[in-house]
């Protein structure tokens, strides 16, 4: 049907489940489950090969600074929490040698550790919060 | 900003933007169908939409232990399979040290949230 401006668009309804409450589930297989995940790589694979551009801009990046200044100010040991994590996702993502993710998320702890610095991180956000309410 | 250029020879492609398990719809009736929902679509690096999805599946797995395999294996299956469907296949998002930025900066913010 077309919009307010004319242009002509589709609509679709679409019913199902999120990949979250599928991943939840225990209706499907673990085979089932794994052959969606493969189906959504595909699938952006290809969306990301058809729709490439030659356009230059850079601009979804520039508002990045903001967040991180909004984040030094409510973690004090922000740089510290964020150089924790980032040396574990360097780990990660610089292991190339390894076949498959998989194996880097096993074989580097990779769930361990990120496990240990997500509830220091939780820890410390909630300190912060008693704090916040309690000035 | 320009590590990032360099890593990806400035290839840019139009991203989904939000790219998460919740904005992922699974159809199931008779032969399986995945949609993305609500996109923020803009041009940038593939690897964003990578990414996001790692660091927003990694809360799933933190919330349910007990799914670490199925969880670690679906997302290998994902990452597998997006890279031996890309038609460059000389593209590879591991390259991105600064990946770890963005996945560290995305799980704050889901605290923020």
């Amino acid at each position: 049907m077309p919009d307010s401006t004319g242009t002509v668009v589709f609509y679709e309804l679409i019913e199902g489940s999120t990949l979250e409450e599928v991943i939840l589930s225990s209706s499907l297989t673990s085979e089932e489950v794994l052959s969606l995940f493969f189906k959504v790589g595909q699938q952006l694979a290809t969306w990301h090969s058809s729709l490439g551009s030659s356009v230059k801009d850079y601009d979804c990046f520039t508002n990045k600074t903001d967040r991180i200044e909004a984040y030094k100010r409510k973690f004090p040991n922000f740089e510290r929490l964020l150089d924790a994590l980032i040396r574990i996702f360097n780990k990660w993502v610089s292991t190339e040698s390894q076949a498959t993710p998989a194996a880097i998320f096993h074989e580097n702890g990779f769930i361990k550790k990120i496990n240990i610095i997500w509830s220091k991180i939780d820890q410390h956000w909630r300190n912060l919060k008693t704090v916040i309410m309690v000035n | 900003m320009a590590k990032f250029k360099d890593s990806n020879n400035g290839q840019l492609v139009l991203c989904h933007g939000d790219f998460k398990p919740e904005n992922i719809i699974v159809q199931n009736t008779g032969q399986p169908r995945v949609c993305f929902i609500d996109n923020d679509a803009f041009h940038g690096l593939p690897g964003l939409d990578l990414f996001k999805m790692v660091s927003r599946t990694v809360p799933i797995l933190l919330k349910h232990p007990e799914l670490k395999d199925r969880i670690v294996e679906c997302l290998n299956s994902f990452l597998t399979s997006y890279l031996s469907h890309r038609k460059d296949n000389h593209f590879n998002p591991f390259n991105f040290r600064l990946a770890s930025v963005f996945i560290a900066l995305d799980l704050l913010s889901i605290l923020d949230s």
